[in-house]
C-alpha cells in the first residue's frame, strides 16, 4: 500500500502564527471548504479534524469536508467520555454511511484536566483510559453485533444494544495516540494506527517498540503514524530562514494562542517528551527543528522538519523506513502549506521504498 | 403571529404501512430527494428522529441542509447521551456552517425503557425529565455565555465551560421539547421554547395548552405550541376515508407479522424476511402514548376526521393519529388547533414522499390561507374552546370560492 498522508482542517485561520485572524470569525465556511480542496488536490488521504472542550464540533466539520470533496477522508478526533458509545458508534456509522469509507476515527483521551472539566468530565487521567477501554470495546460491539448485545463494565453498561445502521465491513479505522504507559496499554489493544507526535528517529523507534510490544497479545500489528509540521522551501538556507520567521512570530503570538485555545499540555506524556528533545538540542536527526515546541509549551504537533523539498522527503522517508506508514503533516500557514506539500507528497510516494513499506505491515 | 409547518424526513422510504426495513438504512439520494420535496411543497422545517438504533440526527441534519437552500431542520435528541456542552457546540458549528438560522433542537426525554437502556440509560421516568431540566438550562447557558461558566447540579458538573463557536444569531437555536406528564410540563414550561403535542381531540389538546400556559406563566415565561399528527388525503372524503382503511389493513399485516421478531422496533439491514420493525414502544413509559391508548380505546374518531385506526394496531409509541379527509378539510381540521393556541403543525404522511409532493400542491397552501386569517388562540379561548362545534364555526370561517 502506498504512504498515507494526511493534513489537518480548520475552521479558521488559527496556527500559531496566524491565531489574531480567527479570534473574531471561528467558523469561516468558506475557509474550511478551500482548506479541504487544497488537500484533496496535493494528493493528501485525509484531513485530521481536531477536537477541544471549546472549539466547533467535529462531526459537523468533518461533515462538510465530505460533502464539499469528492475523495478526500477525514481522521475524526474524538474524546470518550462526553457520548454514549452506542451513540457515538451510530454517529461514525452514519458519517460513514453518507461518505462510504471516508471516514476513520482518532481516540484522544484528553491530556488537559481542565479542558476535561469544560465539558463536564472530572477523572483523571488514569481512569480515563480505563474508560476508553471500554468505550472501544462497546463502539466495536454496535459497529458488529448483528444481534441484541448487552455490556456491563466499570463505566458503562447497556442492554439490548444494536445499530441498524453498522460500517460495511464492520469497523471504521481507528488511530490512536497517546504516550503514557496506560495509554500504551489501552492502544495496544484497540489501534489500528498508532499516532505520535514528531520525535527524533530513535524516540519513534523505541515508540513502535513498545506498542507492538502491546499489541501482539491481543494478535494484533498496528499500523504507525507521525505528525510533524514541515517547513520546505526551494533551498536549505531559504528554509532555516523561513523557520525563524515562523518562530518570531509564535514568540509574539504565544500568548494569544494560549489564551485562545487555553489548554494546558503540562501534564501530558507526549508534551514532556517533546520538551525533554527540545531541552536536549534545538535540532536533532539534522533537520527535525524543536523550538515551536518548546516556545508553545509542546501543546500538540510541534516539532518540524526544515530543509529544501527534497531534503524534507528525505527526512519523512527515514520515518517510513522505522515502520512508519501514515504521515500527518501540517504547516504553519495551513491553506498556503496544504497546496505547497503537494510537492512532498509527491517525492515522498516516488521514493518511498515498496520493501520497506511491506516491513512496515 | 407566526405559523410553521414542519414536515419529517427518514433516511429511507418507510412507514407503518409502506416500505421495508431490509437494506442499507442509510440511502442519501432518497434523503435528499425528500428533503427538497418538502422545500418544494413549502415546508418551514423537517423533523429527523432518534432511536437508539437508528443513524445519528445530526449527520441526517446536515444532509438535509447541504442538499436544500432554505429549509430547515428539527433534531430530536434525547438529553442524557451526550454532554449538554458538547450538543450545544454541535448545534451552533452546524448553524454556523448551514447559513445560520436553520437549525432547531428538539429534546425527547424517551419514553421507551429498552430503547434508553440500548444506549446505556438506566434512569426512571421522572429522572430523566430532571436530568432534561438541567440539560436544557445548561444548554442555553453554552450557547450563550460570553466568559467561562461553572455549574453544580445534579446531573451535570462543568468547570470553565465556554464555546468559542456561537449560534450565527442570538436567537438562531429554539428549543423544542415534548412529553405529556406532569414532571414533563413542569421541565417544558420552563425552558421550552416550542411545546410538542401529539395530535389528540381539539378539546384536550386545549386543556393542554391551557395547563402549560399557565405552568409557563408561574415562571414568567410564554411557549408556542406544535401539533403533530399525519394526514391522510383524498381527492373526496370518501376517497380519503378508503385509503385510511388501506393504511389500516397495510399496518396490521406488518404490525402482526413483527410481532413475533426478537429485534422489533429495530431496523436490521441485510437481513433477509418480513420487516422486522413493530412501530411501538416495547416498555413504554410514556404519558402521551398512553393517552393516545386510552382516547384510541374510546373512540376510532374523534371531531369528525382525528382517525385512531394506526394508533390502535401498533400500541403505545408515538406520532400516530391521523386527519382523514380532503385537502380543505383537513386544513381546516388543523387550523381549528391553531384557535386554542397551536400556531405550529408537524405533519407527516404514511407514503412518505408521495405525501409530501401531494400536500404540496394543496393543504400547504391552504393551511398559510387559514393561518393567515386565524389568529392563534389566546388562554381564555383555549378554555373556552372545548365546548365549541369545530367543524360548525370553521365552515362559517371558510372564504367563498376555497375547495371544500
Amino acid at each position: 500500500m502506498s504512504i498515507e498522508f494526511i493534513g489537518i482542517a480548520a475552521t479558521a485561520p488559527h496556527s500559531e502564527t496566524e491565531i489574531a485572524a480567527s479570534q473574531s470569525d471561528p467558523v469561516q465556511p468558506g475557509y474550511l471548504e478551500e482548506l479541504a480542496r487544497a488537500h484533496e488536490d496535493a494528493g493528501f488521504d485525509r484531513v485530521l479534524v481536531a477536537h477541544s472542550s471549546a472549539s466547533p464540533d467535529g462531526f459537523t466539520v468533518a461533515d462538510q469536508v465530505l460533502s464539499r470533496t469528492q475523495r478526500l477522508g477525514v481522521l475524526l478526533a474524538h474524546r470518550p467520555g462526553f457520548v454514549a458509545p452506542t451513540y457515538a458508534a451510530r454517529k461514525f456509522a452514519t458519517l460513514d454511511a453518507f461518505h462510504p469509507g471516508r471516514v476513520a476515527l482518532h481516540v484522544i483521551t484528553g491530556g488537559d484536566d481542565a479542558d476535561q472539566a469544560r465539558d463536564g468530565d472530572l477523572t483523571d487521567k488514569v481512569t480515563r483510559y480505563r474508560r476508553t477501554d471500554e468505550f472501544l470495546d462497546v463502539l466495536r460491539l454496535e459497529w458488529t453485533s448483528a444481534t441484541p448485545f448487552d455490556y456491563a463494565g466499570e463505566f458503562y453498561h447497556v442492554e439490548g444494544g444494536l445499530s441498524g445502521v453498522r460500517p460495511p465491513l464492520g469497523r471504521i479505522p481507528v488511530y490512536f495516540g497517546g504516550a503514557s504507559a496506560d495509554a500504551i496499554r489501552v492502544g495496544g489493544k484497540h489501534a489500528d494506527v498508532y499516532a505520535f507526535w514528531g520525535e527524533p528517529l530513535a524516540g519513534i523507534q523505541e515508540r513502535i517498540d513498545q506498542v507492538r510490544a502491546a499489541a501482539s497479545p491481543y494478535g494484533r500489528d498496528p499500523r504507525f503514524s507521525v505528525s510533524l509540521r514541515p517547513i520546505p522551501a526551494a533551498t536549505e538556507t531559504r528554509a532555516w530562514e523561513r523557520a525563524a520567521e515562523i518562530l518570531e512570530l509564535t514568540r509574539e503570538r504565544a500568548a494569544g494562542a494560549r489564551k485562545f485555545f487555553n489548554l494546558d499540555h503540562s501534564q501530558q506524556h507526549g508534551s514532556q517528551r517533546l520538551l525533554e528533545f527540545a531541552a536536549q538540542g534545538d535540532v536533532h536527526d539534522e533537520r527535525l527543528w524543536t523550538p515551536i515546541a518548546k516556545v508553545t509549551g509542546a501543546a500538540g504537533n510541534s516539532t518540524a522538519l526544515v530543509g529544501s523539498y527534497e531534503q524534507v522527503a528525505q527526512a519523512l522517508l527515514r520515518y517510513v523506513g522505522l515502520g512508519v506508514s501514515t504521515l500527518l503533516i501540517r504547516g504553519f500557514t495551513p491553506l498556503a502549506d496544504a497546496r505547497d506539500y503537494g510537492t512532498l507528497v509527491r517525492l515522498v510516494r516516488e521514493q518511498a521504498d515498496p520493501a520497506a513499506l511491506v516491513s512496515a505491515r | 403571529m407566526s405559523t410553521e409547518i414542519i414536515g419529517m424526513v427518514g433516511t429511507k422510504e418507510v412507514s407503518e404501512s409502506r416500505g421495508s426495513f431490509d437494506g442499507p438504512p442509510v440511502d442519501p439520494g432518497y434523503l435528499a430527494r425528500f428533503a427538497q420535496a418538502h422545500e418544494a411543497a413549502g415546508f418551514d422545517r423537517v423533523l429527523i428522529g432518534y432511536h437508539a438504533t437508528g443513524p445519528d440526527g445530526f449527520a441526517v441534519a446536515a444532509h438535509v441542509l447541504n442538499a436544500t437552500t432554505r429549509l430547515k431542520v428539527l433534531i430530536a435528541h434525547r438529553p442524557g447521551f451526550v454532554a449538554p456542552t458538547l450538543v450545544a457546540r454541535k448545534l451552533a458549528t452546524l448553524d454556523q456552517l448551514t447559513g445560520g438560522g436553520r437549525v432547531a433542537i428538539h429534546h425527547i426525554t424517551g419514553g421507551d425503557e429498552l430503547d434508553q437502556k440500548r444506549d446505556g440509560d438506566f434512569a426512571d421516568h421522572d429522572r430523566r425529565y430532571a436530568r432534561t431540566a438541567e440539560f436544557m438550562g445548561l444548554l442555553r447557558r453554552e450557547l450563550t455565555a460570553s466568559e467561562p461558566f461553572d455549574h453544580d447540579g445534579e446531573f451535570y458538573r462543568v468547570r470553565g465551560a465556554y464555546s468559542y463557536v456561537r449560534p450565527a444569531s442570538a436567537d438562531a437555536i429554539p428549543l423544542y421539547f415534548g412529553g405529556a406528564s406532569p414532571a414533563a410540563i413542569s421541565v417544558g414550561a420552563q425552558h421550552a421554547d416550542v411545546y410538542m403535542l401529539w395530535g389528540e381531540p381539539v378539546a384536550q389538546i386545549a386543556e393542554r395548552v391551557a395547563g402549560i400556559r399557565a405552568e409557563a406563566a408561574r415562571h414568567g415565561r410564554t411557549v408556542r405550541f406544535s401539533l403533530s399528527v399525519r394526514p391522510i388525503v383524498g381527492p373526496t372524503e370518501e376517497a380519503a376515508w378508503q385509503r385510511a382503511g388501506e393504511i389500516r389493513a397495510a399496518t396490521e399485516t406488518r404490525v402482526t407479522g413483527a410481532r413475533s421478531s426478537q429485534t422489533q422496533g429495530v431496523q436490521v439491514p441485510d437481513t433477509p424476511g418480513p420487516a422486522r420493525r413493530l412501530f411501538g414502544f416495547r416498555e413504554s413509559s410514556s404519558i402521551g402514548s398512553e393517552r393516545l391508548q386510552q382516547q384510541a380505546a374510546e373512540r376510532e374518531v374523534y371531531d369528525d376526521r382525528l382517525w385512531y385506526g394506526v394508533t390502535r394496531l401498533t400500541g403505545p409509541g408515538g406520532n400516530s393519529t391521523a386527519l382523514v379527509g380532503t385537502a380543505a378539510q383537513v386544513a381546516d381540521a388543523l387550523t381549528a388547533y391553531r384557535r386554542v393556541g397551536v400556531d405550529t403543525v408537524l405533519i407527516r404522511g404514511f407514503d412518505p414522499l408521495d405525501d409530501v409532493i401531494d400536500w404540496g400542491k394543496e393543504l400547504v397552501p391552504l393551511l398559510r390561507e387559514g393561518a393567515a386569517r386565524t389568529p392563534v388562540g389566546t388562554a381564555q379561548a383555549a378554555t373556552q374552546a372545548p365546548d365549541q362545534a369545530p367543524a360548525e364555526s370553521l365552515t362559517a370561517s371558510r372564504p367563498a370560492g376555497l375547495p371544500v
